[in-house]
């Protein structure tokens, strides 16, 4: 019978035994991996993710306890690293932005403008993952396409409950908010996924009844 | 009593009702709305095709199996590690030594009752602890070197600035200690008056003297201001709280009831949180005491 994570935990804690620790990274490394690639919607930041995320649960094993659950505070520490990189780049796109012209006496970027360098910088993103995309039918380009216009928050509670299938309260835990930001969060995240779908959903209707 | 919800309430409560989220009451409510409304439940039905429509996105793999090479990975970190450490841990120090002079420099008199050589005196450290320090101020700072280091005795501390000045500065003593011509104490009858704290503290404190000595260095910078501000400024009255600034070359220490500031800076994100220090958009560092 497998081990529980608590048990690998403790395990390793006591013999020192890399195995242990080795069955735990097996265990989520794929899992973290894909919550930070959708996050992020680019490969090598999700792989630096995933690296920099365990090495982190390794320094900090002593300080892991028992009352949360292992996956949440693997992720708890997955999703602080996503949000840095998120940050890092706002910074970046505001420098880029800013320095993009300075003799030029144009206004400055209006919020649409913003918006759609946004939109642009992440669709054409170079860390896409070619081959990753080539594994996606229609439907799975269409809505990873939509998920990357939701908002980083949304985004992030989104991909944590309908990706990864953590509980509201679990989700509270791990992007540290209340179980009522994150129910907010999600919900209108949805509602913005279904208009963006809508078009591809009606597809599907009409394909549907004419068959 | 049942609250029956209409389309509008009921509209942001969908998802949570479609994730089995609701207290009992709200999806009992919702369930009563739903039976009798084909809109919601439409509505209800385009959020559950959104979540399926995300479930079924394939799991991915990264192209490094981590776990294979996580040995080597935890080998290669503790170089990197050590590269970064230090500065927080001078930078903490830096404020354990800030806090230290101004918890010496705000309470000359029990210095003063101690034996000549400071140094020997700081190591009892219970007599150290100053009578004369109001309990709010005394248990601030103590939660100041507590902070900075919680496995470490947070008295200990009070002795690091003499000890962390005394070995950059050239012309002092070695191993720390100071000479005698510093520390010309005053005799146990001295009785400083508030009036007059600052200078005598400014020509009696052997902390304070071996401090301006020893400038070198940030943490030296940090003590040396530290203690020319609190020497010069016990009468301020304002919250004790301790901001440091980056950008800002120099840093001063308040009376036992004011501010202090002083220099701070780490690059290794995540450790200062850890330490209660926070950041604002400027990169103003500050600690809440």
């Amino acid at each position: 019978m497998d081990l529980t994570d608590e048990a690998l935990i403790e395990n390793f804690r006591r013999t020192e035994n890399i195995t242990m620790f080795q069955t735990l990274v097996r265990r989520y490394q794929s899992r973290i991996y894909t919550a930070a690639f959708r996050i992020l919607s680019n490969s090598e930041e999700a792989e630096e993710v995933v690296q920099d995320t365990f090495l982190k649960v390794h320094q900090n094993i002593s300080k892991f306890r028992q009352q949360a659950s292992f996956s949440s505070w693997v992720f708890k520490i997955a999703h602080n690293q996503c949000m840095d990189i998120l940050r890092n780049r706002q910074r970046r796109k505001g420098f880029r932005l800013l320095s993009f012209d300075p003799q030029s006496n144009k206004p400055e970027p209006t919020e649409e403008a913003m918006e759609a360098y946004s939109v642009i910088s992440q669709l054409t993103d170079p860390g896409a993952d070619p081959s990753q995309s080539l594994e996606l039918n229609e439907q799975g380009k269409m809505v990873t396409d939509a998920l990357k216009q939701l908002t980083d928050t949304q985004r992030t509670v989104v991909v944590l409950h309908d990706i990864e299938g953590f509980q509201y309260q679990e989700i509270a835990e791990i992007v540290g908010t209340s179980i009522g930001t994150v129910r907010s969060r999600l919900h209108y995240g949805r509602i913005k996924l279904k208009e963006l779908l809508e078009p591809y959903f009606s597809q599907q209707n009409m394909s549907a009844i004419s068959r | 009593m049942s609250n029956d919800f209409n389309c509008k309430q009921l509209e942001p409560l969908l998802s949570a009702y479609h994730d089995g989220e609701l207290t009992e009451a709200e999806r009992a409510d919702a369930d009563r709305h739903l039976n009798g409304c084909a809109d919601c439940q439409n509505r209800l039905l385009e959020i559950s095709a959104v979540a399926t429509s995300l479930k079924s996105l394939p799991r991915l793999n990264p192209k490094t199996d981590v776990a294979a090479n996580i040995e080597q990975l935890i080998a290669n970190q503790p170089k990197g590690i050590s590269r970064i450490q230090p500065p927080v841990i001078w930078g903490a120090a830096g404020i354990a030594a800030a806090a230290a002079v101004l918890l010496v420099a705000g309470n000359f008199k029990a210095v003063t009752n101690q034996a000549n050589n400071p140094l020997t005196a700081n190591s009892k450290t219970n007599q150290v602890m100053p009578k004369p320090m109001p309990n709010a101020v005394k248990s601030q700072e103590l939660e100041i070197a507590h902070n900075l280091d919680t496995t470490a005795n947070p008295i200990q501390d009070f002795t690091e600035p003499a000890q962390i000045s005394a070995h950059h500065d050239q012309s002092s003593a070695p191993n720390g200690t100071v000479s005698k011509k510093e520390g010309g104490m005053p005799t146990q009858h001295e009785k400083p008056t508030t009036d007059n704290n600052a200078k005598k503290n400014s020509k009696f404190n052997p902390h304070l003297q071996v401090a301006s000595n020893g400038n070198e260095g940030a943490t030296n910078a940090v003590a040396t201001n530290a203690v020319a501000t609190a020497s010069g400024s016990q009468s301020d009255a304002s919250a004790p709280q301790l901001i440091a600034n980056r950008n800002v070359g120099t840093a001063s220490i308040g009376g036992a009831d004011s501010s202090l500031v002083a220099i701070y800076d780490t690059e290794q994100r995540g450790v200062t949180e850890e330490l209660g220090i926070t950041t604002d958009e400027d990169g103003l560092y500050a600690i809440k005491l």
